[in-house]
Order: C-alpha cells, then structure tokens, then sequence
C-alpha cells in the first residue's frame, strides 16, 4: 500500500478528470477546494483527497462536487463522509467527548501558564 | 517538585510510545456496524435488470466488494467459491462489482468459479462509497434485515472468517 | 572491499566514540591538560573515521556496486552522478550515517573551541564525554540493526534507483542542513548536563549559546528548504502539511529559539539557569523524539522511511536512556531557584513568557501529532488529526507571541514599565495603520484574523527594526550589538506576513484547458499555449508551454511537466511556477484528457516567497550574531 501511494504520490494531480471547475460560482469553487482540503485520502493515508491521485480520491471528489454543485454546505457533505467512514476521514477531529483534551489543551495550557506565573511571583503581587 | 515533573511526563510519554510500538495498525473502523446498509440501486451483472436493497434481503448473507483488478480478490477467490458450496455454513454471498467492466468481470468468473449468489454492478462506485468502501476486497455480514453486523478488510480466508464471522452468524441463527 | 572497510571504520567509530566517553569520567588517572588533550584527539578520530565509512559508501554508489544492499535499493547505472553522491542519506541506513558524521562534527568544533579555559575548562572534558557516548548509541544503532555496508547476494544486475521525488537539487542540501541542526542541539543537551554534574553554575550558558545559536539556524534554513522544496516538488502548492514528521522539525525548532533566549538571560543575569538546562535538554530530546517517529512505523507520514520496529526500539531505549538520564541528572542536581522579583514587564520577565509561549507551541504540536496513536491505544478509535486543527490551535501561543514580541525589544533589565509604553505606544500606533491600510485598501478586507495577523507581522518587524534604526544616530557597537535581533524579528515578521497573506488571499483553480484556452484566476489569464516532448537524462517529458497574462500584458511562461523516469512507469508532475517577491504564480498538469485537454491545476499566491524570504533572514541574523561579536564578546 505504501509503495503505490508513493508512486501515486509522483503523479499528484488535483484534478477530477471527468469535469472542470466553469459551472461553479465562486463561492461554490472555494466551498469545493476547501473541503476537498480537510478530507484523507483513505489509499495514501498522508494526502487529503485533493492532493492524491488515487481512484478512490478522484471517486469521493467528483462526489464532493456533486453535492457541491446541489447545494450542499460543508457541514452537510462532511456529515455525508462522515456516516460512510467516520471521524478518520475528516482532518479536523470532531467534538466530542473522547477529543475534548485535543480541542480543549490551548485554553489548558494557557491556565496552566498562568498559574505558574502566578506561582513564581511574576504575575499578582 | 518543579525538578521531578519533568521526568514524570517523560516517564509517560516513554510507556506510551513503547506500547503503540507493538500495537498493531488497526484498519479504520466502520461507522455502518449496527445499521442498515444504504439503499442502492445497481443493475445486475451482465444485464439491464436493476435491482435495490429489496431485492437482496430475507436471509443472513455476505457481501463481497471485489474487482478483476485487485490482487487481494484473487488470493480470497478460491476460499469464497468454497465457502458458497458449504452446505453447512449456508450463507449466500452477494457480489458487488466495484469500478470495473461487466465483459472482463463475466470472463474473471468464468476462469475461477463465481461464488455469488447474485453479482451487481458498481461501475461509478457511488455505491461503495454509501458502504464505506475504501480498498478491495472488503466484506460485510448483514442480516434478514439488512442491518451490518460486521465488516472485514482485506482478502478473507478460513481462519478469519471462523474466528470473526462465525461467532456472529451462530448468534444470529439462535 | 570498500564497504568491508566502510565496516571496519564504523568499528573504529564506535571505539574511538567509547573511549570519547571513558575519557570524561575520571576512571583513567589523568592530570586535565593531558584529559583534554586525549579527548580531543579521540573525538577527531571518531570523526575521522566515520568520514571514512562515509566515503566508501559514496565509493559503492559511485561504482554501481549492487552487491551492496543499501545501493541496490537506492541507485541505478543511469541515475546522475551527483544524485549518486546525494542518494547516500537518501534512505534510512544512509541518513543515518550522515547523522552521525554531522554529530561528530560538532564534537569536533566544541573539542577546538576557544571558549575554555580554566575553572570551564572541565564542561569542555565532560560534555565531548556525553558527546561521545550519544555517538557511541547511535553507531551501536546503525551496526545491529541499520548497516548499510551490508551485502546482497546474489546481488542484482540493475539497481531499484532513487526515488524520482528525491531527484532534485534541493536532496543535496535540505537533509544535510536540517540533520546539522538536530545533531548541533546535542551540544548545548551535553554542555547543560556537564554543567549540572560538575561546576553547577551558570558559566556553561555563554558557550553554549553559541552552539545553541547554530543548531537554531540549521534547523531554521533545513525547515524553510523542506517547505520550499515540497512546494515546486509535489505539484500542489502546498508548503506545509502538519504531517508529523515536518511538526518533528517544528517542535525542536521553537524550543531552540526558546533556549537561545533563555541563555541570554542566564549568561548576562545568571537567572533561570534551570529553565535554560532544562530547555537544553528538552530541545535535543525532541530531535531523538523526531528520529524515532520518522523511523519506527508508529506514525503514517509521507516522510517516514522504512519501518521496523526493532528500529523503534533501539531508538526508543536511546532515548529512554539519554532524555530520562538527562532528566534524572537535571532532576538529582539542579539547585533550588530563588523566588524571582521581577516586574512582569522587565526584559527576564518577557522573555521567560515569551519562551513559555513558544513552548506551548511545540507542546500543542506534540499534543495534536500525538493524540491519534493515543486514542487508538486506549479506545481502538481513529481519528485524524490534521492542518485544520493545528492551524486553529497554533494561534493561541503564537498572537500574545507575536505581541509580547515587540514589547520585549524595548524592555530592559530588571525594570519595570514606566519608560516602555513610552517608546512602544508610537510604533504601536504605527503598525495597526500600516497592517489596516495594507489589509483593507492594498489587499482588500478578509476576516479579522488576516487583518490580525498583518497588523502583528508589521508590528514585528516595525519593533525589530526600531533599536537599529535609533543607533544609527548612536554609536556604533550598539548598532551592531542590535543588528542580529533585528535580523531576526524582521525574519519572523516577514514570515507570518507571508504565511497570512497568502493563505488568506490566495486563489486556486482546477480546471480544464484546451490549446489556445485560457482561464481567469484572481487578475491573472492563464493560458495553455502548446504541449511538447522532450527528452531528459532519465526521463522523458511532456512539457507544457502556459502563458500567463494580467490585464491583458503578458506576465511570463511556465513550463510545466510531466515525467516518465525510465526505471519506473508512473509519471511525476513538475510544476511551472513563475515567481517573483509579491507572488507565485503556479500550474500543474493534471492528465491528458484526449482532443487536446488537460486537466490544469492553477494558482496565485500572494507573498508567498516572503515564507522562505523570512527564514533566510532570521539565519543571516543568526549569523551576524555568531560572526560579527567577537570582539564584544564580553558585553554581551
């Protein structure tokens, strides 16, 4: 698997070959680039399905601009992948409870700094 | 107690990254376990016949995801042919022909025995994807319903599917 | 018989290395002079020889000798000489070997400083100690379980060749210059603990700012020639992906620009001597964190070599055994600190909070790059975790950064803030005009966070530049005693500018192209001219020709191509980019559609050049900070 990606990785086209971006608004280009963007290629695991040129990427992009050209809102293609593969094929982690640490660490750590500010009497006198 | 935290989360860190070492790479869990499979609508192999999900309920039955262009379908093949014989284990397996062309398909299973009860038609692959499909071959358990009870990743063999198939198919016949 | 002599010399590497260590420790009775002596030789020996294992590897490359396993895998008869010299540290053994000759050379420049002398003359022994016995790990890694002399037979007739995504210039340098910035921070890593076991004061800072200060700016010029390359490589227009291995480079690096200004403070204050060690041994500690992630299978990256978890292992009790010693040695040894007095607005005070900011950076990286595997471990859940998390996240540490930045420039020892708000409340002012104008009127309004950020970038270099701008009315080693910080903060200032501008207002278009078609991205026309073949040393082509025109004058012609390498089928896209210091203009072939069409990938990036402009700068302010001081050595 890793040695196809690789191969696949130097062929590295963007592009849904079956149809371009003219129908598009702006709007609905952008809404298309960036989600195709947030989205793993789940052949070559280290490549969202923008970047990869795998058949399965190509698939789930013509898809994406399907729904893209429906209508549809991130939130609601991305709840479509969602259901089909979940949260791994999405890289921005979903909220909830076995991610609150993740999305919650930079108001933690910020805490943290500043209690130990405090502690070491630079900050609070 | 500044001079030992250090050394505490290190400590963590440390056990933690020994035992993902020897943690095996899990294949992605599939979110369709415990529902119903999604409403299709594909032609039949080699015909104009269209058939949906109605047309494939009633019993316990396997669905195979395969292609004439995956390897791993090859080596699982002869193991599938066996197991549609096995009038024991009786459980139907139900074909999907995924982004492949019904003429090399036709010939693939005339070269190595067809094993499906029924065989459909995936060429755009909208299907697999409404499956979660991501690799060939992939198989799912369904039941009389149509609700997923289990999916496996990769070419199946005799070991796998007794130990990962056949628990849930003696559950489901009690 | 080159690689059975590339063998021997690994060997003799490794005894060299062992007795780099012994040396150190006081088993031999020695009086120091002829100690010091002893270990310096030792350590150019050590160094010495595995030059030598390199140059019979590079032997073996060069004659096309596949009865080495190492060369079979990475070379072929047709591949260019100089990618045959390059492809030595162009896989796992290899990169390895480079490695360790980097680190003993930065033995030897620490075993010929001029920095020590009497009472500090011990951290020079017991540091080339700890020096050698990190190589003499790593050289017993390579042999048991990485070799790359190691032989094939029957050995094949042609080699696999060097992957084509490493057949470029950028493989000469970006390797070697980032591995020199991962080894260096083993020296200030061995100087801190030599410090903490011996002479326990803060005399070691001084010194090894200089090497921390090197380390920094390899480390820096490696990242920015990572980026750079992945840009015009991959064919996408991406410059950085958060893929693990590149948050591996990150990590260390923030920690280093965290330890260069801690030692400041530590040498000229002789305050947070524990906090610089501890940064010292953090930062050399995430390089060996960095090795073990690339190298052991645990994390799915583009960039990791082959996987092995016997590797991992090796490498994991290396560090266990390097960073938990270090941290039990910190720990057993590090004095209780005084409560500190500061007003939180003196020049310690910020930089502590500016350092803490940027630790929390790498933190929140670590934190994201490993929270995958943890979730795995514990629930069997799989998740992703990928940029739209760690470009949310990275903004919490990084703004009060980019802010406190600025007022920290005017800050001054142990004061308080009367006179800062003084000087800063102008330049303040100044920024936030400048930032909106370039914001609102030049580029056109966004969202907040862009205009944010260019107001912060701006404030960056407005407040780095301020001190020199104010000494060239003065004398001149103030002058030159600011000229490097400057340097760098306007480095930094131009990168985020950069960075904001051009995720904000970049455009990009996927499309189709016919001959003599064009297509409108932002106020650019690109169009498809003609394609052609062509022919090169290991590769054939089809090469584009796309002109690119803005309101209807031509701008420039990209070539843009797609590559058959002859020892493999699939095809390797070039990207045709035409760029200058306001913007890129990039165009990536897609595939043939037939009639005439391709499939074009099409994008305008503003200020993006200002993303690797950025870092050079900051390195040439490292630069002068090495070079030109010298003589001021004392004042600083």
């Amino acid at each position: 698997m890793k040695k196809v990606c690789l191969i696949l990785l130097l062929i590295s086209t963007q592009v849904s070959s079956v149809e371009g971006n003219d129908e598009l608004t702006s709007q609905e280009r952008e809404l298309y680039q960036h989600i195709i963007q947030e989205v793993r290629c789940l052949v070559c695991q280290n490549q969202s399905v923008g970047e990869s040129n795998a058949d399965l990427a190509k698939d789930l992009r013509t898809q994406i601009m399907e729904q893209v050209k429906k209508g549809g809102s991130e939130e609601d293609i991305k709840s479509y992948l969602l259901s089909r593969y979940g949260d791994f094929v999405l890289y921005e982690p979903s909220f909830k409870k076995s991610t609150y640490i993740l999305w919650l660490s930079p108001i933690l750590i910020l805490l943290l700094i500043l209690g130990w500010l405090r502690k070491i009497g630079i900050i609070g006198k | 107690m500044k001079r030992i935290l250090p050394i505490i989360i290190f400590i963590g860190l440390f056990i933690f990254l020994t035992k993902s070492l020897y943690e095996p790479q899990t294949n992605i869990p599939s979110p369709l376990i415990g529902k119903p499979i999604p409403t299709f609508s594909l032609s039949e192999l080699n015909s104009d016949t269209s058939l949906t999900n109605n047309d494939i309920l009633g019993t316990i039955s396997l669905i195979n995801i395969w292609a004439t262009w995956c390897v791993g379908c090859d080596q699982e093949h002869s193991f599938l042919v066996d197991l549609a014989a096995n009038q024991t284990i009786d459980i139907p397996i139900i074909g999907i022909n995924w982004k492949d062309r019904d003429d090399l398909a036709l010939r693939w299973l005339s070269q190595r025995g067809d094993p499906y009860s029924i065989v459909l038609s995936d060429p755009i692959g909208k299907t697999a994807i409404d499956f979660g499909v991501y690799g060939a071959p992939e198989t799912f358990l369904i039941d009389e319903q149509g609700v997923i009870h289990y999916k496996h990743f990769g070419p199946l063999n005799r070991e796998i599917f007794a130990s990962n198939f056949m628990p849930i198919i003696k559950d489901l016949r009690r | 018989m080159a690689p059975e002599f590339g063998q021997l010399f690994l060997i003799s590497a490794l005894a060299a290395s062992l007795m780099q260590f012994l040396l150190g420790l006081n088993i031999i009775p020695l009086n120091q002079a002829n100690r010091e002596l002893l270990i310096t030789r030792f350590t150019s020996i050590h160094s010495l020889a595995v030059f030598l294992a390199m140059l019979c590897l590079s032997y073996s490359f060069l004659i096309d000798d596949f009865s080495v396993l190492y060369v079979a895998l990475n070379s072929h008869t047709n591949l260019p000489v100089p990618y045959k010299v390059a492809a030595l540290w162009g896989a796992h053994e290899g990169s390895l070997l480079l490695w360790i000759f980097l680190l003993s050379l930065w033995g030897v420049s620490l075993a010929y400083s001029q920095k020590f002398f009497g009472q500090t003359m011990v951290l020079k022994i017991k540091s080339l100690s700890i020096l050698g016995l990190v190589s003499f790990g790593f050289i017993l890694f390579i042999i048991y379980t990485s070799n790359p002399f190691e032989r094939i037979y029957p050995f094949p007739e042609q080699g696999r060749d060097l992957n084509p995504l490493l057949q470029d210039p950028a493989l000469a340098v970006h390797p070697p210059i980032l591995y020199a910035g991962y080894v260096g921070l083993a020296v200030p890593f061995a100087l801190a603990l030599a410090s903490l076991i011996s002479i326990k004061d803060y005399r070691w800072a001084g010194i090894a700012r200089i090497w921390a200060i090197n380390s920094w700016l390899f480390l820096t010029g490696g990242i920015a020639l990572g980026s750079w390359w992945a840009y015009y490589e991959l064919g996408w227009g991406g410059w950085w992906f958060w893929d693990p291995v590149e948050n591996a480079s990150l990590m260390p690096w923030l920690v280093a620009t965290a330890l260069v200004h801690s030692l400041i403070v530590t040498e000229k204050k002789q305050l947070f001597n524990g906090f610089s060690a501890l940064l010292a041994i953090i930062a050399f500690s995430l390089s060996l964190l960095g090795t073990f992630l690339v190298r052991s299978g645990v994390i799915i990256s583009v960039h990791s070599f082959a996987s092995d978890p016997e590797r991992g292992l090796f490498i994991l009790m290396l560090i266990g055994f390097f960073t938990g010693g270090a941290l039990i040695i910190y720990a057993l040894n590090q004095k209780q600190s005084k409560p500190l007095n500061l007003n939180l607005l003196s020049r310690e005070s910020l930089l502590l909070l500016n350092n803490v900011f940027l630790c929390s950076a790498a933190g929140l990286i670590m934190i994201g790059t490993l929270y995958p595997l943890v979730l795995e471990l514990i629930n069997s859940e799989k998740i992703s975790v990928g940029p739209p998390y760690f470009n949310f996240v990275i903004l919490f540490p990084f703004i009060p950064l980019m802010l406190f930045i600025g007022v920290a420039v005017f800050s001054s020892w142990g004061g308080t803030g009367k006179k800062l708000f003084v000087n800063i409340n102008r330049l303040a002012l100044l920024s936030i005009v400048f930032g909106l104008t370039i914001a609102y009127l030049i580029l056109g309004y966004e969202t907040p966070l862009t205009t944010l950020g260019i107001i912060l970038a701006i404030w960056t270099i407005f407040t780095g530049a301020m001190p020199v701008i104010k000494s060239l009315r003065s004398q001149t080693h103030q002058l030159v005693k600011n000229f490097p910080m400057a340097l760098a903060h306007i480095g930094l200032g131009l990168t985020v500018l950069g960075i904001t501008v051009t995720s904000s207002y970049g455009i990009t278009f996927d499309d189709t192209l016919g001959f003599g078609q064009s297509k409108q991205v932002g106020s650019y026309e690109f169009k498809l001219i003609t394609i052609e073949d062509r022919t090169g040393p290991n590769f054939k082509a089809r090469v584009a020709t796309v002109d690119i025109f803005s309101d209807n004058v031509k701008v420039g012609s990209v070539f843009p191509e797609k590559r058959i390498y002859d020892s493999a089928s699939p095809s390797m896209t070039e990207a045709g980019i035409d760029s200058n210091l306001f913007r890129d203009l990039f165009v990536a072939l897609g595939e043939d559609l037939g009639g005439g069409i391709w499939s074009m990938h099409l994008q305008y990036k503003p200020l993006l050049r200002l993303i690797w402009l950025g870092p050079f700068i900051m390195m040439l302010g490292g630069l002068f900070r090495l070079f030109l001081l010298k003589p001021f050595s004392r004042e600083i």
